[in-house]
């Protein structure tokens, strides 16, 4: 902790750490669940190239072992540890298992997301697709929130929850991960309250990116990336690493300190409405 | 035709609304665990016969375990699910059963949220997540049903509608910033008075999706 009691690298007047390389995460340590690939990877990555040493949480090591080495063969800290972020052993396992190798805990990504199923109203969501979309979201959230507070709260540290601008706008196709990602929403909101005072900061990014998973919902409907284009001021999708990433290393970083219970849309400008 | 009204919640705010809604109004108080994709379809008016279209459904089903305010740290997965999860997935099946019988009458759905899962609160954030899931619930279903002309609103109410007075006190004091702008909160005839316009096709055939909030001008939070 530093004299006014928060943590991390002093800010300089020009608003910067004035950390060499923009390491201003340098010494602290992140869990990431669902970083095997897509917005995980890039916050992941991101988070390292900052100077954090990364647990890449995820449940298949087919995916979380090269993304923990493609970010140790960048010369920066990553581990893979095998996480379903639905098992409480599981999440518990995977803190104690980062504050066992690196030493504590600062940032808790939970990014994991359950397959949405086939789009269509709500009456049409096969019943069997329900319950795993609200476990990874809310059941997680609440898993990941409990296993880390205790190590946030000497930190203290910082939890950030994937949202989606769909958790704030409501979706024609997709209406239980809409749902469930506005339920991660007023997750982030009251924990925010609860842990304000122990000096653990909540928020939530809400992005709109390149992934695997949207480069096969373009195959299914070619129409959806232009559709998507054509709604986003800025004229592109978002690069996981590139664009989301940098969102998440602000909110842990010491430029976020006075941030706490938001939601940051990082979707090119194509949801306005909060 | 009768009026046909769904509320499904035990205790306040369901009970108050009930006794205020107009219509023929069935009250059911389930578990969440007993809300399937049939539980709409296995329901019966109080001379016997089937549910064949609504005109209105009014979600407020809370279950105990929702309102009981405690750290997440203390909470078991059990708890958890209890507050959460469960009522979450009720309210998504209760919509996917009661989707045939509003289609039916061009009907409106109505979730009734507390103010706590715009506005957050400590201690509260099982029922946070699940009033934010719900209220979220309703921009989808309009958004899909609007094309068979039947409509899905949220209306958000003060924690005093949903929590002990003493919870609520609590959850009050620690969020909110101003009295309420009228001086009063809204009683339970005036919240019924809403959602039945939300309901009422001369009115409001062209709202869909809506999130009113009705805590007499205190957050103005969603």
């Amino acid at each position: 902790m530093t004299g006014d009691g928060t943590t991390g690298t002093p800010m300089t007047g020009d608003g910067t750490t004035g950390a060499p390389g923009g390491r201003v995460l340098e010494g602290q340590v992140a869990v990431v669940t669902g970083a095997g690939q897509g917005v995980g990877a890039g916050i992941a990555s991101a988070l390292a190239a900052a100077g954090a040493a990364v647990v890449i949480a995820t449940r298949r090591a087919a995916n979380g072992e090269p993304a923990a080495e493609s970010i140790r063969a960048a010369g920066h800290d990553a581990v893979f540890v095998r996480c379903d972020v639905t098992e409480a052993g599981d999440v518990e396992a995977t803190v104690a298992e980062a504050v066992a190798r690196f030493g504590g805990l600062d940032i808790v990504v939970h990014n994991a997301v359950a397959h949405a199923g086939r789009p269509g109203g709500v009456q049409y969501t096969r019943s069997e697709m329900i319950r795993p979309q609200i476990a990874t979201a809310a059941t997680a959230s609440f898993l990941c929130a409990r296993a880390s507070l205790a190590h946030l709260r000497r930190r203290p540290g910082t939890l950030i929850l994937l949202t989606s601008p769909a958790g704030v706008e409501g979706s024609a196709n997709l209406p239980v991960y809409a749902t469930v990602k506005a339920t991660q929403r007023g997750i982030v909101k009251s924990l925010a309250r609860e842990w304000g005072p122990h000096g653990v900061r909540v928020n939530a990014i809400a992005p709109v990116a390149r992934t695997p998973a949207m480069d096969a919902a373009v195959a299914a409907n070619p129409d959806l990336e232009t559709r998507l284009v054509a709604r986003t001021p800025l004229g592109r999708l978002g690069d996981a690493a590139a664009d989301i990433g940098p969102v998440a290393v602000f909110l842990a970083s010491e430029g976020a300190r006075y941030i706490t219970g938001q939601t940051i849309v990082a979707d090119g400008g194509g949801f306005l409405g909060l | 035709m009768s009026r046909d009204v769904l509320v499904v919640g035990g205790g306040d705010p369901a009970a108050a609304l009930a006794a205020e809604l107009s219509g023929d109004v069935l009250v059911a108080a389930p578990e969440p665990g007993d809300i399937d994709d049939g539980f709409v379809d296995r329901l019966a008016r109080p001379d016997g016969t089937a549910i064949d279209g609504l005109d209105l459904v009014v979600h407020a089903l809370y279950p105990e375990r929702s309102r009981t305010p405690a750290p997440i740290a203390a909470m078991t997965a059990d708890d958890w699910a209890a507050a959460c999860d469960d009522p979450l997935e009720a309210g998504i099946r209760l919509a996917r059963g009661a989707h045939r019988h509003l289609v039916a009458r061009q009907g409106t759905i109505v979730f009734c949220v507390p103010v706590v899962g715009a506005a957050g609160a400590a201690n509260l954030v099982a029922l946070a997540g699940l009033a934010e899931g719900l209220r979220v619930l309703a921009r989808s279903l309009a958004r899909s049903w609007g094309s068979d002309q039947t409509s899905a609103h949220a209306v958000t109410l003060h924690p005093s509608m949903f929590l002990s007075p003493e919870h609520a006190a609590a959850a009050v004091d620690a969020t909110a910033l101003h009295d309420p702008a009228l001086g009063r909160l809204p009683s339970a005839a005036e919240i019924a008075a809403v959602i039945e316009a939300l309901a009422d096709s001369r009115t409001t055939s062209g709202l869909t999706g809506a999130s009113l909030v009705m805590d007499g001008g205190t957050w103005m939070a969603g």
